[in-house]
């Protein structure tokens, strides 16, 4: 684990590189932000124990553990069960867990098991169907493959209602929630970011090669 | 206080007009009353959402589908975020939406009013704004000209603080200017391309009361590029009432302000022919005073100041104060709303910007001043474009970026694409009688009788939009970026929170509201400074305008106090 970013060294340092008076409101300020709110707890979390378990598994898919820390190190897995419990509309609520079990069964009829108990490799293929907008057909196991056999088996479908909406929604609200919560996690930000919470300064034209990387917004 | 009056002057409104009526009476030594309706605000303490982290930040700054369109109602476009907790609910404030043609009306809910969310830019306004009704018929002369104002605008601008270049453009006159901000890499590219290519247009730096310099005098730091002045900002780095008139006002120890009060109607004597007292309710315990006073100003808005007018209803006054005119609560104006065009810049991935500069590029007007450049041109006044260049950051990248994995990780940290320059078109409105607000049935939940709007753009305003598309893609086309594309939005008035008119300012009684000074003809003690003293709209933002007239009026009404007139 990384060591955490301390916002008072970062403030103090750019208050000093900027020459700023000790009894400045910028000075006031450092003082002032350390009292603030952390972020709101989940209220009652919508998935059950295996839902749960997709998504820490499938964010952690959509970004891993590189050199940097992945989604899980970064608390995305907690981040999306808020976002899909207390923040989404009843309809979203509905179709991302549509598609966890979209996605789950299409493992059984490509695979002969659930998405846990898949192997990790047919686990990115089931991600990369889903991507692709082929599951529910039978994947062929390659990567985002379909197989020849076009064989969906109604009887299964039913499972998860009578009108499920397509896979590639659901791909996009996880892929949009596993960046946005790890963009904007503490570990997201220190390790592919550069937080620059009080420039100081404005130059409109840097050079992306110097920093290598984007600034948060 | 000479005759038993509990304040010299009331202040209605605690907003960009309202915080310099304070400041100017206070400093002459009057005692003053500014009354606010919203929730009480203190500069810095109340900026609670300032230093909380990304992560920390109530569902990381996302706001919850449909929930603001609950709360803030037609409003609740322009509402959200940062800004949330200084506006108001649409159940506090609401107003009459059952009508054909509406109006958005954006209104604040804290003591700052608009001055904390507000955009920031400043501008004067010209002769060729001032003498616009005379030239061409529409509306009524405006009783002052640029030599009026002028000294006012050097006033307010040199204690705000506004940041900007000189240009010496005669239909933008420029402003007593701190040091201005820089262009980005791709805006200087565009502005090299239109005003090669363009005769007569500019783009220059967007001027706004963003402080590049501290005035450690008001206890201000200089910006520091954060851009996250919505939510107020401890440094103090640009105009809002809170940060800087207000405190002004507070440091000679005359001021009382009070928050959570709204004012329903002003008493009126016919007789004396002045007003003598406002009507107050609390809006904690819902209980009503009247407050004397020897002058009152207006200073709640456009809106809100008119619908005090209005509801100024007594035998004297059966259509409210200022109703014998006939223009009270007419002639509303909005800036439009909604035109965009966009090109991307080419050759500029791979630059990026470091700080997050707080204003953009202005295009000032450029048509019907000189005849021999408006071949075709088939409407009357002007336009402007804002608006600005950004590269893509990361969540652009990250949107753009298939897949998933190790290479999805990696190509979020790559160069965006070039960057995109964003025109947004700000048209003048021309005062039409028929748009207009006027008292409704319902009343609010303190008894106060809300207002409706019958308000809509005519063939003008839409004949300028059609030429701000054309020409906004004619200039990027020509200044070589690719891919220009317009649209245009929903051009409905309020969207553009530049609302003007209703109380119109003007020399005849008979069809305007105010004097020149700002007096309500029927009430000479009873000014009104802030937007609905308008008499036409110019196209450029108004706030500017309001601070120097308000001080004006405000200077004016002293030297008639101290010499007893008033």
């Amino acid at each position: 684990m990384n060591k955490k970013l301390n916002r008072r060294d970062i403030l103090q340092g750019t208050a000093v590189a900027l020459g700023i008076r000790a009894a400045s409101p910028l000075f006031m300020a450092i003082t002032a932000f350390s009292s603030q709110a952390k972020a709101q707890e989940l209220t009652k979390s919508v998935f059950n124990t295996s839902e749960r378990a997709m998504v820490s598994i499938l964010a952690e898919l959509i970004i891993p553990q590189t050199d940097t820390p992945g989604a899980g190190a970064a608390g995305v897995p907690d981040f999306i069960d808020l976002m899909v419990s207390d923040w989404y509309a009843e309809e979203d609520k509905l179709n991302f867990i549509n598609g966890l079990r979209n996605l789950n069964h299409h493992c059984i009829i490509s695979f002969g098991s659930g998405f846990l108990d898949c192997s990790d490799e047919q686990q990115i293929i089931s991600l990369e169907d889903l991507e692709q907008n082929v599951a529910g057909t039978i994947s062929d196991g390659k990567l985002g493959g379909e197989s020849d056999r076009i064989a969906t088996l109604p009887a299964d479908f039913a499972l998860w209602g009578e009108d499920p909406l397509e896979g590639k929604d659901f791909f996009n609200q996880i892929k949009s929630l596993t960046i946005l919560g790890y963009y904007t996690s503490e570990v997201g930000i220190e390790n592919e970011l550069i937080y620059d919470p009080i420039p100081g300064s404005y130059d409109g034209s840097a050079d992306f090669q110097e920093t290598g990387k984007h600034y948060t917004s | 206080m000479a005759n038993g009056e509990d304040f010299d002057v009331i202040v209605v409104g605690s907003g960009a007009s309202g915080g310099w009526a304070a400041k100017e009476f206070c400093e002459a030594g009057f005692k003053v009353l500014v009354l606010e309706r919203g929730k009480p605000t203190t500069h810095k303490e109340s900026y609670t959402e300032e230093f909380v982290e990304p992560w920390d930040r109530t569902f990381r700054d996302q706001a919850k589908p449909g929930e603001n369109e609950k709360t803030y109602g037609p409003a609740a476009r322009h509402i959200g975020g940062r800004n949330k907790k200084f506006m108001s609910t649409f159940e506090e404030a609401p107003y009459d939406v059952n009508t054909k043609n509406p109006f958005i009306w954006i209104r604040p809910g804290a003591v700052g009013g608009k001055s904390i969310v507000w955009g920031r830019q400043v501008y004067r306004w010209s002769d060729l704004d001032f003498e616009a009704n005379k030239r061409d018929g529409n509306g009524i002369d405006w009783p002052i000209r640029y030599k009026d104002i002028a000294p006012w605008y050097s006033h307010v601008e040199k204690y705000i603080g506004v940041q900007g270049s000189y240009e010496n453009l005669p239909q933008l006159p420029d402003s007593e200017f701190q040091p201005a901000m820089e262009l980005n890499y791709a805006e200087k590219i565009v502005k090299k391309g239109i005003e090669s290519n363009f005769e007569g247009r500019n783009l220059i730096i967007g001027r706004s009361a963003n402080m590049t310099e501290a005035k450690p005098d008001q206890d201000r730091e200089a910006c520091n590029y954060r851009n996250q002045c919505v939510g107020g900002c401890s440094f103090g780095a640009y105009y809002s009432s809170v940060g800087v008139t207000l405190p002004a006002a507070d440091r000679t120890g005359n001021l009382t302000l009070k928050a959570n009060s709204v004012v329903s109607s002003l008493e009126y004597d016919a007789k004396g022919k002045k007003v003598t007292g406002v009507r107050v309710i609390n809006t904690e315990t819902k209980k009503s005073e009247t407050i004397w006073s020897r002058v009152v100003f207006l200073c709640a808005s456009t809106i809100g100041s008119t619908q005090v007018l209005m509801n100024s209803i007594s035998e004297a006054t059966p259509n409210g104060l200022g109703g014998s005119s006939g223009a009270l609560g007419r002639y509303l104006m909005d800036h439009t709303w909604g035109t965009r065009i966009q090109g991307v810049v080419p050759d500029t991935k791979h630059k990026i910007e470091r700080g997050r500069r707080p204003t953009g590029i202005y295009v000032p007007r450029y048509r019907n001043i000189n005849a021999k450049d408006d071949a075709g041109v088939d409407f009357i006044r002007g336009y402007n474009y804002q608006g600005g260049a950004a590269p893509e950051g990361w969540a652009q990248r990250a949107a753009s970026t298939p897949g998933f994995g190790a290479s999805f990780k990696d190509g979020v940290n790559t160069p965006g694409k070039d960057w995109v320059f964003t025109l947004y078109g700000f048209a003048e409105c021309l005062p039409y009688e028929d748009n207009k607000m006027e008292l409704s049935t319902k009343l609010d939940q303190y008894g106060i009788a809300q207002v409706k709007f019958d308000v809509e753009f005519k063939a003008n305003e839409f004949k300028i939009a059609k030429d701000m598309i054309s020409e906004g893609e004619n200039m990027l086309n020509t200044a070589g970026l690719r891919d220009v594309k317009s649209t245009m939005g929903e051009m409905r008035p309020g969207l553009g929170i530049h609302e003007m008119g209703t109380a119109r300012m003007g020399n005849d009684p008979s069809n305007s509201v105010v004097n020149k000074w700002n007096q309500v003809h029927e009430a000479p003690n009873v000014f009104v400074t802030d937007g609905a003293c308008m008499t036409s709209s110019s196209c450029v933002n108004p706030t500017l305008t309001f601070m120097a007239i308000t001080a004006r009026a405000a200077n004016y009404a002293a030297e008639q106090m101290k010499s007893g007139v008033l």
